[in-house]
């Protein structure tokens, strides 16, 4: 257990605390609670980044997406218009989701509140995961068995669905599922085990 | 560390990150916002998955590939490409600035079950096998090289090979023959 809204000893706020958090930048005068917000969007930056890029499939438009929902999600704080701190990760995904849309039919519109926050743009483009060793990784993508290795290179390269790549090689989808996982499964193990070193 | 209660098994992370069809959408991507340890998960998916684009677009790889594959990388790298028909004996080579080189295969596979590559050497022996590699359309095998592997190589010839694998046992289905050629740009 952390004090409220500190960092685990793996570096991560634990998501009780998030609420823990938001509670602080909603409860202390408008702007006075930068530690906390700054540590709010450290956390929830890279999750939002994700989000971005699985609905968007874009880097600089995940970015955005991170920049707009963070702002609308301090300025929602501060005003108090997120009545049940607890819910601040609901809040957020529903914020998400709306952006998503907006940022789907126009790609480049920026929120008029994220000029208030220039420095969230640090926030949404600090590193979050350590790259990944260049030469482990072509180590371990050459030990794959042939038909594990051109399924990864066709959904991460090619960015083909299960769909896709079963046309392609004339397998099911769920084969191919299976293949993917497998082959995700090897390269796990090779370049080191469970993210965050959960067995 | 903290762990995920409600954890969501690698399968379905990885069919909701890269099977996007809006199926149990809402709910995991909000327990993706939610929980850090399942975040991490998507982290290590979207940066692995990265990691991956940049070896195929770096010309990285070798080995058994696909039309989708080929074609990608033949827009972005130098693909110097040799399409073989079984039985055909060629020269070849890698130039100076090949990223990496290609070989076709065709053959009549529709009806296999398992197809294995075979490089063998002039004097018979096995120089590789790769086992299980994916066929294209039921009539093709893709590999490709490395160029500045194949940069390296004397002047040698190799016999390239597809086995047909069963259970009743194995079958030559096709041959091919390479006499590489060092490149003097």
């Amino acid at each position: 257990m952390t004090r409220s809204g500190e960092p685990d000893a793996a570096g991560r706020t634990p998501a009780a605390d998030l609420a823990e958090l938001a509670r602080r930048i909603g409860t202390a005068p408008p702007g006075s609670a930068g530690d906390a917000e700054e540590r709010l969007c450290r956390e929830l930056a890279p999750r939002i980044r994700l989000y971005g890029l699985r609905h968007l499939r874009d880097q600089e438009l995940a970015q955005e997406l991170v920049q707009q929902v963070l702002a609308v999600v301090l300025v929602g704080l501060r005003a108090g218009t997120v009545r049940q701190p607890e819910q601040v990760v609901s809040f957020v995904f529903g914020t998400c989701r709306r952006m998503v849309q907006d940022l789907r039919r126009s790609e480049r519109r920026r929120g008029e509140a994220l000029q208030q926050f220039a420095w969230l743009r640090a926030a949404s483009t600090a590193p979050t995961e350590p790259a990944v060793d260049r030469e482990r990784l072509d180590d371990c993508l050459a030990r794959l068995p042939e038909r594990e290795r051109a399924v990864v290179g066709l959904t991460f390269y090619v960015q083909r669905s299960a769909d896709e790549i079963g046309r392609e090689l004339r397998l099911t989808a769920g084969n191919v599922r299976v293949i993917r996982h497998r082959a995700l499964a090897r390269l796990r193990d090779c370049l080191g085990g469970e993210p965050g070193g959960a067995k | 560390m903290e762990r995920c209660p409600e954890a969501i098994a690698w399968p379905v992370l990885e069919s909701w990150w890269l099977d996007p069809s809006g199926a149990g959408d809402d709910g995991l991507a909000e327990h993706a916002l939610a929980c850090a340890a399942c975040h991490r998960r998507l982290q290590w998916l979207a940066t692995v998955g990265d990691a991956i684009g940049a070896w195929a677009a770096g010309g990285r790889c070798r080995g058994a590939a696909t039309r989708a594959v080929l074609e990608r990388l033949a827009a972005g790298l130098q693909v110097r490409r040799y399409a073989l028909r079984s039985g055909d004996s060629i020269h070849c080579t890698a130039g100076a600035d090949d990223d990496l080189v290609v070989l076709e295969l065709s053959a009549e596979l529709a009806t296999t079950h398992r197809v294995d590559l075979l490089f063998r050497r002039a004097d018979g022996s096995v120089a590789e096998r790769a086992e299980d590699v994916p066929v294209v359309d039921g009539r093709e095998v893709i590999w490709a090289e490395r160029g500045r592997d194949l940069r390296l190589l004397p002047a040698h010839d190799l016999g390239v090979e597809l086995w047909s694998v069963d259970a009743a046992g194995e079958r030559l289905v096709a041959r091919y023959q390479l006499h590489h050629v060092p490149f003097r740009g």
